[in-house]
């Protein structure tokens, strides 16, 4: 059955860049120079966290009628323990008993200090709050607990998702970011989600997410993006915020620890 | 209604004679008029910036005509001599009527 | 191994190319032309020969990330007197329903004849950049712009 089940994938990860180094677009891809074009304007994901989740961190809501601001906030400055913890998370959170990401925690204030309905995990306003606190955490190194009894589960859970193959294209997310990983896939690079692997470079992609998605035309956060992936890998979504997608986003961040965060990022 | 507009001026610090790039961006959805919803299959209705003026002090320095297709979030870039201290105020009007506007000051 | 289940691997797999395609078009590609390229240049020039030259320096990626956000950065080569200067810089994109994306009017002021933004390429194609002078001529300058179809979202 293990046999049978390589073999498929072997023949599939086979068609899939056959059949898509087509013609003569094969092997091409944005070059670093190009890409720095992007990188030189102003990204819309700045001024969507300065000023929508920047407003939101400011407004006072609930029975109490407080805004984050006014518990974080020391000297008209955002206090460093919450202008830096977007590079601690997912961790473990002893509001929640259980391993959480920052979109979570940021839900937890809400209901528990705020008074407040938290937005939901897929609303644009927890998605400000949250690119907000990954802007002001920007220049942060990013270090996520990978060894706690409880981190260490979550560690080993999402390393068994990373490689779990799924859906109708019986793909994981190792097949392209680790085995086909240096290849193209219709004139988009495949890389390593870490700083390398395989002696390919990777994309340390957990320091630009939350990232300013062009094609989309808005901000997404990283679990977001995920789901993204597993649609196009036709594989059925994850539940923002389950268990499965923490213990995934808190395998891939850690694969940037060391890495300063850059958010928001820009991407296509 | 005005919309969420950033003005930055590079480099920070600059003297007179100096030449500054000013970059914009203004957060607007730029719709074509051609586009169908996804949801609704309905022609999502044309809503784009037409016209962008720059203005220096009393002068205007600087203006575009802009077309749909420029991209969401329509981002520019442009150079200024700095000759005096004088706000920099940059409008941008949308097919709709409506307009907004950021001052900046230029300070010498 | 199980032929059946090969086949219905192998037909899902060749759709994930056809896919794609399809939803690009729908977003950005399936636009009537509204407007040819020489109309849209006649109404900037009015007519007016357009000379290539190499003082208008074009710069935009050969592919580009994406067909939703291109950067695109003209400079020109030549002064901004009072009575010599860049009075325009307009961008074309050559295979778009209207190839017109935007016109920017300098003054002596600018100091520079310089403009950066960001247009929409419906597909490949290639970009053009006009420099209107003071004295009533114009320069160009043209280059291809790759657009993807899009590579995994």
């Amino acid at each position: 059955m293990k046999f049978k089940n390589l073999l498929i994938s072997g023949i599939l990860s086979g068609f899939l860049f056959v059949s898509l180094s087509n013609a003569d677009e094969a092997g091409q891809a944005i070059s670093p120079e190009d890409w720095a074009l992007y990188e030189e304007g102003i990204n819309p994901g700045e001024v969507f966290a300065e000023e929508t989740g920047g407003a939101l961190f400011e407004k006072p809501m609930g029975a109490k009628n407080i805004s984050c601001a006014s518990c974080h906030t020391k000297n008209g400055e955002v206090e460093e323990r919450v202008a830096t913890a977007a590079a601690y998370y997912p961790k473990y959170d002893k509001d929640a008993k259980r391993i959480i990401n920052l979109e979570q925690r940021i839900q937890i204030c809400q209901s528990k200090y705020q008074g407040v309905k938290p937005f939901s995990l897929k609303s644009q306003e927890n998605t400000a709050l949250t690119t907000y606190l990954f802007y002001l955490a920007a220049g942060t190194k990013i270090n996520v607990d990978t060894t706690s009894p409880e981190a260490k589960k979550a560690y080993d859970y999402g390393v068994y998702l990373f490689r779990l193959k799924r859906g109708k294209r019986y793909l994981s997310c190792q097949v392209c970011h680790e085995f086909a990983a240096g290849k193209v896939l219709r004139m988009q690079w495949l890389k390593p989600l870490g700083f390398e692997y395989n002696g390919i470079k990777g994309t340390t992609a957990a320091d630009h997410w939350p990232a300013f998605r062009m094609t989309k035309n808005k901000v997404q956060t990283l679990q977001q993006r995920f789901q993204g992936c597993q649609k196009q890998a036709g594989q059925k979504k994850l539940p923002l915020g389950s268990p499965e997608m923490v213990a995934l986003e808190l395998y891939v961040k850690s694969l940037s620890n060391g890495a300063e965060l850059k958010t928001p990022g820009l991407r296509r | 209604m005005a919309r969420t507009a950033l003005v930055k001026i590079k480099p920070r610090r600059y003297k007179k004679g100096d030449i500054v790039t000013v970059s914009s961006v203004i957060m607007h959805p730029m719709h074509t008029g051609l586009a169908k919803d996804k949801k609704t299959g309905k022609i999502i209705p044309a809503h784009y910036i037409t016209d962008i003026e720059v203005y220096y002090g009393d002068e205007k320095v600087t203006w575009m005509k802009v077309f749909p297709s420029v991209s969401a979030n329509p981002f520019t870039s442009f150079k200024l001599k700095v000759t005096k201290a004088a706000p920099l105020k940059i409008v941008w009007k949308d097919n709709k009527g409506e307009v907004t506007e950021k001052v900046v000051k230029i300070k010498v | 191994m199980n032929r059946r289940n090969f086949l219905k691997v192998a037909g899902v797999t060749a759709s994930v190319v056809a896919v794609s395609p399809v939803a690009f078009k729908q977003s950005v590609e399936a636009q009537p032309k509204k407007k040819t390229f020489e109309e849209a240049l006649k109404e900037v020039t009015g007519g007016k020969p357009v000379k290539e030259s190499s003082k208008v320096k074009l710069i935009a990626p050969a592919i580009a990330e994406n067909g939703a956000v291109v950067p695109v950065k003209i400079s020109v080569d030549h002064p901004m007197e009072p009575d010599n200067y860049v009075k325009g810089i307009h961008i074309f994109a050559k295979e778009n329903a209207d190839p017109r994306t935007i016109s920017v009017y300098l003054t002596p002021a600018n100091g520079e004849a310089f403009f950066s933004t960001r247009i929409r390429l419906a597909k490949t194609m290639n970009v053009v950049a006009v420099a209107e002078l003071s004295d009533g001529t114009f320069l160009k300058a043209e280059k291809p712009v790759k657009v993807t179809i899009g590579g995994c979202g």
